[in-house]
């Protein structure tokens, strides 16, 4: 992997609706990421199937080769007829990046991407093109580290009417907002929230249409590793330390025993305070050089527990401190982690006298390592 | 007085989080014990959990509710387990 894709998504149901119009599709394969984003005719649960249909048809038969002429045919064949309109209609951006930097972008009707280098803010205008009797706009562009695109459905130019911005925000009015008031160096999650809260306020906290912003920013991967379990030897422990000390990574420890044997080979202090976040886990702990030091099996079955609905985001837990939410925050922020599994079992943990099976861990790594797989990390894990 | 309370997995399940927070009524109550509350992870003692050292002596077992008394016995010198 080249270069990381930091995907940052907000988004927001015109007033009224419990369901947004808007629909967001990430799928990523073997060298490239595709992001389409669509905008369902009309709102609520119409356009939610509509955008929903969209998204996924285009996603999934352009990350199968599938030419866009071929592409944008099946959509409308397939789409349901509006019976008021009738017509059967959705918005799309479409964007395909690959590990390379190189990238290819494909725009129906939605407002005008946004290109921004060293601060400049571009609309990526792109090739007009008659693709099954619809307009398409088309572009290749080439990402480099940095580099940071912004899709938005027209509830954000829009933002505004009726209330402060009389005439809507506007594609020159979105610009300025982002160039004046959005910190860029911030992560993708938070440049998109900041641009969604921005379309609240205008349109005095009532949003007269769905919103929806994402945001694509290169940058170079991040690297981690995490110790788990004493190797089944002792006589590995000096050898699986070092290793774990080897290479740019960040790093991570889950279990107590792990933790106490890379104190005791690499001489560090091992500092626990006993205060708890939440009781029904074990307190977290730290140690130089080491980003975050947790428990073993009940941290990783909690973290596990939580990435299983597939729906957790890095903002759910934004504020949570207790060892599975940090780290899970480690992991989410990390785009290639290697699994350090050591394999040896504490015999104690094996009694019947606990509530919990505290004899699991491989089991559990292999689990976490799929669920991570699943949102696009790629990961190693290696038993000792 | 250097009070250690094991937080690792099996003491946890066996109670580590009510034995802390018993300490720390305790510390809060008498300031006179002069407590000094930490954790360590695993004591490699786990079928005795909760592991509680005060001062370096390891007490096993331990229940929030006989830690007024495990302290003024350790104030006086006795051990009561082990």
């Amino acid at each position: 992997m080249k270069w990381a894709l930091d995907i940052g998504i907000a988004s927001i149901a015109k007033l009224g609706e419990e369901l947004c119009g808007d629909a967001v599709e990430i799928l990523k394969n073997d060298n490239s990421t595709i992001v389409v984003v669509s905008d369902g005719l009309g709102s609520g649960v119409k356009a939610n199937i509509l955008a929903t249909l969209t998204s996924k048809i285009a996603a999934n038969l352009l990350s199968k080769g599938v030419v866009m002429k071929d592409v944008v045919d099946t959509i409308t064949a397939t789409l349901p007829i509006c019976q008021i309109r009738q017509i059967a209609y959705s918005t799309f951006t479409i964007v395909q990046i690959f590990d390379d930097g190189q990238a290819y972008l494909a725009q129906f009707d939605n407002p005008n991407a946004l290109f921004i280098r060293n601060n400049e803010v571009t609309k990526v205008l792109g090739t007009v093109k008659e693709v099954s009797e619809r307009t398409i706009k088309e572009k290749s562009l080439v990402f480099e580290e940095g580099d940071i695109l912004i899709v938005v459905s027209d509830g954000v130019t829009h933002a505004g009417i009726g209330a402060l911005k009389p005439l809507g925000l506007g594609e020159e009015g979105l610009i300025e907002l982002i160039k004046t008031r959005i910190n860029l160096t911030g992560t993708s999650q938070d440049i998109a929230e900041q641009v969604k809260e921005y379309c609240e306020i205008y349109s005095a906290m009532e949003p007269g249409d769905d919103i929806t912003v994402v945001v694509l920013k290169l940058r170079k991967p991040v690297r981690g590793v995490i110790l788990s379990g004493p190797p089944l030897s002792k006589g590995e422990d000096v050898r699986i330390v070092e290793e774990f000390f080897t290479g740019n990574r960040r790093r991570a420890i889950c279990g107590g025993t792990t933790a106490n044997i890379v104190a005791r080979e690499k001489n560090l202090k091992l500092h626990i305070i006993p205060d708890y976040c939440d009781t029904s886990l074990p307190p977290t702990a730290s140690m130089p050089g080491i980003d975050l030091v947790t428990e073993g099996i009940l941290t990783l079955t909690r973290a596990v527990e939580l990435l299983e609905g597939g729906k957790l985001q890095l903002k759910d837990i934004k504020n949570k401190e207790d060892g599975a939410s940090q780290l899970l925050k480690w992991l989410l922020q990390c785009d290639e982690i290697d699994l350090m599994v050591g394999l040896r079992v504490n015999p104690a943990h094996l009694t019947p006298d606990l509530p919990f099976h505290l004899g699991q861990r491989s089991s559990l790594l292999q689990h976490l390592r799929e669920l991570l797989v699943a949102r696009g990390k790629k990961v190693t894990i290696k038993w000792f | 007085m250097e009070v250690t309370v094991c937080v690792g997995s099996s003491c946890h399940l066996k109670g580590a989080a009510g034995v802390v927070k018993k300490f720390q009524e305790m510390a809060e109550q008498y300031p006179i014990y002069n407590i000094n509350l930490g954790g360590s992870f695993c004591q490699n003692r786990c079928r005795e959990g909760v592991i509680v050292a005060i001062d370096g002596i390891i007490y096993t077992r331990v229940k929030p509710e006989e830690i007024p008394q495990l302290l003024e016995k350790h104030m006086k010198g006795e051990q009561l387990s082990d």
